[in-house]
């Protein structure tokens, strides 16, 4: 069979790579590659996690020149499949699972375990979105004392005594 | 009575306790579940409540040779360090991460929640939470529905320092007058001189970081020479960005001019210890520079603010000051006269012939949920209530004391709390997400406008739109299910508006009204079957005014810096629990979890419930501590004043206890 080749772990990384714009390896450094695959997985079930994942193998595969053309035409445009993609985004940046929107659960039906929730302490603590607006999650990854002074990456000095 | 017993069974006794002594402070703790042998006693003081008040209280009496019984209703989960660090955990894993959000709830000594608040209509009460919210008609505007009172407080062993911010702020020299120079409320027993050498036991106790010299350019005064324990907390990148764009900028409130200045505020935070601070003579350290504590668990943790930006509600390294801290650093000879015993609910004070209390009846639970528990009662020569400004009153209602001037659960008061948010111009970096939630604010605290409407404070906010919004998950929300983004295109955009975030945070003075209140109604008990209480709440038109004030004054701030507002508040009371109307516009208010006025301080008994001893006029040996004791609350966080007050309170009992 087609999926007994595949490796889907890669595959999951790889699409999360082009939805979260972090690189794979910053990705496996979270720690959190498997068990939001394992969250996802049982949540979704083998069947719709399994048609996103191939879906992107194709994408991959296809040595198309605009991958985030694709992924936007062919994952978040679908109607089955862009809602799960959003909901895996958000779940990178916040550590949040959110239930699936009522609409998409009519049509493509319930799960007991689809409950908005913070998927662990450690997916609060990695959220990405810290990283991308250069800050560290509140109560965690304290950048030491004083480090709130000086100008964040990209701003300018200030002329005052507080000037380093 | 529903599955008590009331015997004084002895119960297990689990001592707990965390002994070291490393950098000149020892740290021990005579925390204990409950105490078997507490119920022969009679002690010098019997205290309830565990919190900053009954802490700095218990301290100070067991320090001077009293033997003293502290009473606290909340667990002492935080009596080991594994069980401060669950409620880290707990926090990491919160959805909603509310003030209350690290510290689990426990019905049979409940805490309020913001989850649970809902705007009461006429004879609809809301009932939901542990607290009831009763109708009360608004001053202005659409009166289907009211507000609920918005703060909340924590019962844990710690009490509700444990979620506070840290801000350790002086009331202001006019504060204590309001009445004689503005014409509003009334004026407090005594002036700021009576309170100020307390203020400075206070500031020691609560390691306070601040600068003399820009508190005093705000009105606040100083004994020649003081200095504080630690320099000002550095300014966040955002406080510095504000004050070079808007240096020399003034704003015009009535018919005066103010200039709009940045001012550092002063935490209970550590930072540097300032090099010209010695302890006091009366200090065991006396003469020596001053050391930060941190972390009670180990000392090396937490002797400088490490940036968590999670003061509110939990500080992971404990460099925020919290109640444990004064309850975990105890000197041997203290500790041999304190006891504490937790998971006792103090239920009804226990009133003599004579006038005087005879005892504090206490229930004991093992199970949270369940209706069982033990009842016990705490014998002293002194009693004194600091159970914080709702529970304080709504045990003096339960038990009928204290109340002869009717004033008990009356003048609940807030600092209502306004936010106003806009974006800076395109491509400024603020810095925003870094360091303590609050360094620096905008202070409107004194002058002649007190005379027409409320002084305020407005927090600059470290954290951009996180309380206006939820951001920064918020934004991701609108940018990845609105706006459809993903990738780089995501991460950048995302950057480059949450670093461009202004918010401020307006908290408004309001006057002592008799009809905002706490009551007690048999058909409302919690599970151990104590009352729960039932308050009710609006906010005047002198705070209403303030508002318009305050708004005016952010946007001209933002506008100034060439920034845009995008403050826009709710516009029907349907759609906000803290909806408001003021002169016709929609505004929407918070807490700022400040509880206060309940059973104020006074000259005269037939308006105050405790004098200037915060004595009770009718009980002779009931002392009554905490934030409740506010006449009125100017523009402080009340924590500080408190603590000032407890170390004014503890001397009127020694002294009562040694005549
Ligand atoms: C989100 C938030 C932020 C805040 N930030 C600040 C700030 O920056 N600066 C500031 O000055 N203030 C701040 N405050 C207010 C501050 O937390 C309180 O003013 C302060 O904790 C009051 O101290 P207390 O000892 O009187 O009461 P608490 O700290 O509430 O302690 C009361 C204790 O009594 C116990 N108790 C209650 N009922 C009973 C009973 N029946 N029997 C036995 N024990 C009982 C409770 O469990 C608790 O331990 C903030 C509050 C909140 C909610
Ligand atoms: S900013 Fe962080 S480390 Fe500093 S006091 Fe607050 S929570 Fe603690």
């Amino acid at each position: 069979m087609e999926t007994d080749r595949i490796d889907p772990l890669e595959d999951f990384v790889g699409l999360s790579a082009v939805l979260t714009g972090f690189e794979t390896a910053e990705l496996h450094g979270t720690g959190l590659v498997e068990s939001h695959y394992k969250t996802i997985l049982d949540i979704l079930g083998e069947r719709i996690f399994g048609r996103l994942l191939l879906t992107w193998r194709q994408i991959r595969e296809s040595e198309a020149n605009d991958v985030d053309f694709d992924v936007r035409k062919k994952i978040l445009e679908n109607s089955l499949l862009g809602p799960v993609a959003r909901n895996i985004l958000v779940l990178w940046y916040t550590g949040n699972w959110n239930q699936m929107p009522g609409e998409w659960r009519d049509q493509y039906g319930a799960a007991a375990g689809d409950r908005t929730r913070v998927v662990s302490a450690a997916a609060y603590r990695q959220g990405l979105v810290w990283r991308a607006v250069l800050a560290h999650p509140p109560a965690a990854k304290q950048p030491g004392f004083g480090s709130w002074t000086p100008p964040p990456e990209g701003a300018d000095e200030i002329d005052d005594e507080w000037r380093q | 009575m529903s599955g008590g017993n009331d015997g004084n069974t002895p119960r297990s006794n689990q001592q707990g306790s965390a002994e070291s002594s490393e950098g000149g402070v020892t740290l021990a703790s005579p925390v204990t579940r409950a105490h078997p042998a507490a119920a022969e006693r009679i002690y010098d003081v019997v205290i309830v409540g565990a919190g900053v008040a009954g802490a700095i209280l218990a301290k100070e009496l067991a320090g001077a040779g009293k033997t003293v019984l502290l009473l606290e209703a909340g667990r002492a989960t935080s009596i080991r360090p594994e069980g401060y660090a669950s409620y880290v955990e707990t926090f990491y894993e919160a959805l909603a991460k509310t003030p209350n959000s690290p510290f689990p709830q426990n019905p049979a000594a409940a805490s309020s929640s913001v989850l649970f608040q809902q705007r009461p209509r006429e004879g609809v009460p809301v009932t939901t939470g542990y607290q009831v919210y009763k109708y009360r008609k608004p001053c202005q505007g659409p009166s289907e529905s009211g507000l609920p009172f918005l703060s909340t407080f924590t019962r844990a062993l710690g009490g509700t320092t444990l979620h506070f911010l840290g801000t350790c702020i002086r009331m202001l020299p006019e504060d204590f007058h309001l009445a004689t120079l503005f014409g509003h409320g009334i004026d407090w027993p005594f002036g700021f001189e009576t309170l100020e050498p307390f203020y400075e036991k206070g500031e020691l106790e609560m390691g306070t970081a601040a600068d003399v010299a820009m508190q005093e350019r705000e009105g606040t005064k100083f004994r020649p020479g003081y200095q504080y324990p630690m320099r000002q907390i550095p300014p966040s990148y955002f406080d510095r960005w504000l004050e070079d764009r808007i240096r020399g900028m003034t704003f015009k409130m009535g018919n005066e001019s103010f200039p709009v200045e940045v001012v550092g505020t002063p935490a209970g935070r550590n930072g540097m210890p300032n090099p010209g601070y010695r302890y006091p003579k009366e200090h065991p350290l006396a003469g020596q520079p001053y050391q930060p504590i941190g972390s009670p668990y180990d000392t090396r943790r937490g002797q400088r603010c490490e940036g968590n930006s999670n003061c509110v509600p939990i500080c992971p390294v404990m460099a925020k000051y919290n109640a444990l801290r004064t309850l975990y650093t105890l000197q041997p000879k203290t500790s041999r006269n304190l006891e504490i015993i937790t998971q006792a609910v103090a239920s009804q004070i226990e009133l003599a012939e004579d006038g005087k209390v005879s005892g504090i009846v206490c229930k004991l639970y093992d199970v949270e949920t369940g209706s069982q528990y033990v009842k016990f009662t705490a014998r002293g020569q002194v009693y004194v209530v600091a159970a914080h400004a709702i529970e304080s009153a709504k045990l003096l209602l339960a038990s009928g004391a204290a109340n002869s001037s009717d004033m008990v659960g009356r003048n609940l008061m807030d600092h209502p709390y306004l936010l106003t948010w806009g974006l800076a111009p395109k491509g400024a970096r603020l810095g925003v997400n870094r360091g303590p939630q609050i360094t620096s604010e905008l202070p409107m605290r004194h002058g002649s406008f007190r005379k027409d409407f409320a002084a305020f404070r407005a927090d600059i906010r470290n954290r951009g739109w996180d309380f206006a919004k939820g951001s920064p998950y918020w934004d991701v929300g609108m940018l990845v299910n609105d706006e459809q983004r993903f990738g780089l295109s995501l991460r950048d955009e995302l950057r480059d508006r949450v670093q461009r975030q202004i918010s401020f945070g307006f908290q408004i003075e309001q006057l002592p009204d008799p009809d905002n209140r706490v009551e007690i109604d048999d058909k409302y008990r919690d599970a151990l079957g104590n009352h729960r209480p039932i308050l009710s709440y609006d906010v005047s038109e002198y705070t209403r005014k303030a508002m318009r004030v305050a708004r005016d004054l952010s946007r001209s701030v933002i506008e100034h810096v060439g920034g845009k507002d995008h403050t826009e508040y709710p516009k029907r009371p349907k759609e906000a629990v803290g909806y408001i109307d003021v002169g016709g516009e929609p505004f929407e208010i918070h807490g700022s979890g400040h509880i206060m006025g309940t059973h104020r301080m006074g000259l005269r008994r037939s308006d105050s419930v405790v004098n200037p001893d915060q004595r009770t006029w009718d009980h002779r040996n009931l002392f009554l501590v905490g934030c409740g004791n506010m006449p009125t609350v100017g523009t402080s966080n009340p924590t500080l004043t408190v603590a000032a007050l407890a170390f004014k309170a503890a001397k009127a009992i020694k002294k009562q206890l040694e005549s």
